[in-house]
């Protein structure tokens, strides 16, 4: 009952979306537009029908909830956190996938919750399996750059030497910088790309749990770590490198999205 | 202190953003219309080599020109057109010369490494949508720029002309542009896509001529009469559908059966 209340007052509490920076909403519909093309008819028919529509037009939902101040503590909910070893063992409630696993339990036992519950529970799930899936959500622990930190890059689009760096922090660098690289692009457009350059992997990249994938980031933050510090400089070819990263991870959220879903609907 | 830092930090995301030629938004159009037009067999080949859909590549070259060993594009993003708007024969400083140089070498792609096709299949993408921009047919002798206020923000001539399909249409995406603008006949894309790259950018050095004379240096947007607004709209709008078809044609004639 008590969790049935809780829910239903984050389902009340929605806030006016104001422009959210977890993951751009680009990225979140991608996702969801990805996984919408990898879910059996079952999967798709079962949350159309909890949502009372698909999964791409409540992705970003779940940030309209940070700001409200009865929802405020969900903000917590958006980060993925691991271990030293970079594993995935937390039962803290300011975790992504301890979220997730709730989620996903409401979901696979419908008689005992309500549609309200349900529906909260759905539009969480697609939200932070895209978010476990950005490198800025990832800390790990005796890790302090996954706290975030400011860089600069070497601006040089005219390579003139008069270009100073610009200044740029972790954060918003794997939020919304790679979008900027496709501006017009729609989430049809994106996920398509997505399922050009990574498709060949979707199998691989279905398999496992929310803990598996967990560390799986892990590894894949640490990769994209190499060579950082604070205040360090890096030059466009550096930049532009992550990119392959973001792809990657933006792929992984739509395919295990899809396949936590099918799990949950078999 | 707290306002100048939040003055510092607007600043550093507007520098960020939108310093593309033509605007990374402008070139996704011209690839997705270009994308439209392509032909099953030659759109399976863009993607194949490409690793990525054509739209997905367009601004590619933007983003590596700094970087080595792709340092000496940085100068094949323009067309230099004589007073008689014919092109300067300068082929290391000319889009449409690099153009004509990269179909030339892709007319036997099959012989090319992968490497190479994908990077001349980017070059050539993003070239055409640049030489059909504005802000990227330069002047010997040079013309005075004619820069322009939009809501009283001073803007350079260059960057507005680059920003210009999100000032035309800022709620559009790339399909919308296309489901929009593309209306044209078989017909008459057959009659744009006559001709060379060099007949498409003495064509675009003569149009482009009159973007100086359309309103005085430092004019505000905005109260620009609505003939003059409609005609410079009409223009950014024609280009970028007139760039697509043009890299659709070069490009299934490269990947014809």
């Amino acid at each position: 009952m008590k969790q049935a209340f809780r829910y239903i007052t984050l389902l009340v509490m929605v806030v006016a979306a104001g422009r959210a920076w977890a993951w751009a909403p680009l990225g979140h519909e991608t996702a969801a537009v990805i996984a919408i093309q990898h879910l059996t008819p079952r999967a798709k028919a079962e949350a159309d029908k909890i949502l009372a529509t698909n999964i791409k037009s409540v992705s970003t939902w779940l940030n309209t909830l940070r700001k409200g101040e009865a929802t405020k503590h969900t903000a917590a909910w958006h980060t993925l956190h691991l271990n030293a070893e970079g594993l995935s063992t937390t039962t803290s409630e300011g975790d992504a996938v301890v979220q997730i696993e709730r989620c996903a339990d409401i979901l696979r036992n419908p008689s005992q919750h309500s549609d309200s519950v349900k529906v909260v529970a759905l539009r969480a799930l697609v939200h932070l399996v895209a978010d476990m899936h950005c490198i800025s959500h990832v800390r790990i622990e005796g890790e302090p750059l996954t706290n975030g930190f400011r860089f600069y890059f070497l601006r040089g689009m005219a390579a003139s030497k008069k270009s100073k760096p610009l200044s740029a922090k972790w954060y918003s660098h794997w939020q919304s910088r790679f979008f900027g690289y496709h501006q017009g692009f729609t989430a049809e457009m994106m996920a398509r790309d997505m399922e050009l350059c990574c498709g060949k992997h979707c199998e691989e990249y279905m398999k496992g749990t929310p803990r598996d994938w967990a560390a799986d980031m892990g590894r894949v933050t640490r990769s994209a770590l190499e060579g950082m510090e604070i205040d360090v400089v890096l030059n466009r070819k550096e930049i532009n490198l992550h990119e392959a990263y973001h792809e990657q991870c933006l792929a992984k959220a739509g395919y295990r999205l899809a396949a936590l879903l099918n799990d949950i609907f078999k | 202190m707290k306002a100048k830092t939040l003055l510092v930090a607007a600043a550093t995301l507007l520098a960020t953003l939108n310093v593309q030629a033509w605007g990374g938004f402008g070139h996704t159009i011209v690839a997705y219309v270009a994308e439209q037009h392509l032909t099953p067999e030659a759109k399976a080949k863009c993607e194949h080599y490409l690793g990525h859909s054509v739209p997905y590549s367009a601004s590619w070259m933007d983003y590596w020109r700094s970087v080595p060993p792709y340092k000496e594009t940085t100068h094949w993003h323009v067309c230099r057109a004589d007073e008689n708007n014919n092109l300067i024969q300068e082929k290391d400083r000319c889009a449409a010369l690099q153009i004509e140089r990269i179909c030339k070498e892709l007319k036997n792609y099959k012989k090319l490494p992968n490497e190479q096709i994908d990077l001349n299949l980017k070059l050539l993408i993003h070239m055409v949508g640049d030489m059909h921009c504005p802000s990227h047919i330069v002047y010997v002798p040079k013309i005075p720029s004619n820069n322009i206020r939009v809501k009283g923000k001073l803007v350079g001539r260059h960057k507005f002309w680059d920003s210009s399909p999100a000032t035309f249409h800022p709620k559009w995406n790339a399909e919308s542009y296309f489901n929009h603008l593309d209306v044209a006949t078989d017909k008459q894309i057959k009659k744009i896509c006559k001709g060379t790259p060099e007949a498409w950018a003495m064509e675009q050095a003569r149009i482009m001529r009159r973007t100086y004379t359309l309103y005085e240096n430092g004019a505000e947007f905005t109260k620009l009469p609505r003939e003059v607004r409609n005609e410079m709209q009409q223009l950014v709008e024609d280009n970028l559908l007139k760039a697509g078809y043009r890299l659709a044609y070069l490009l299934n004639k490269i990947f014809a059966k």
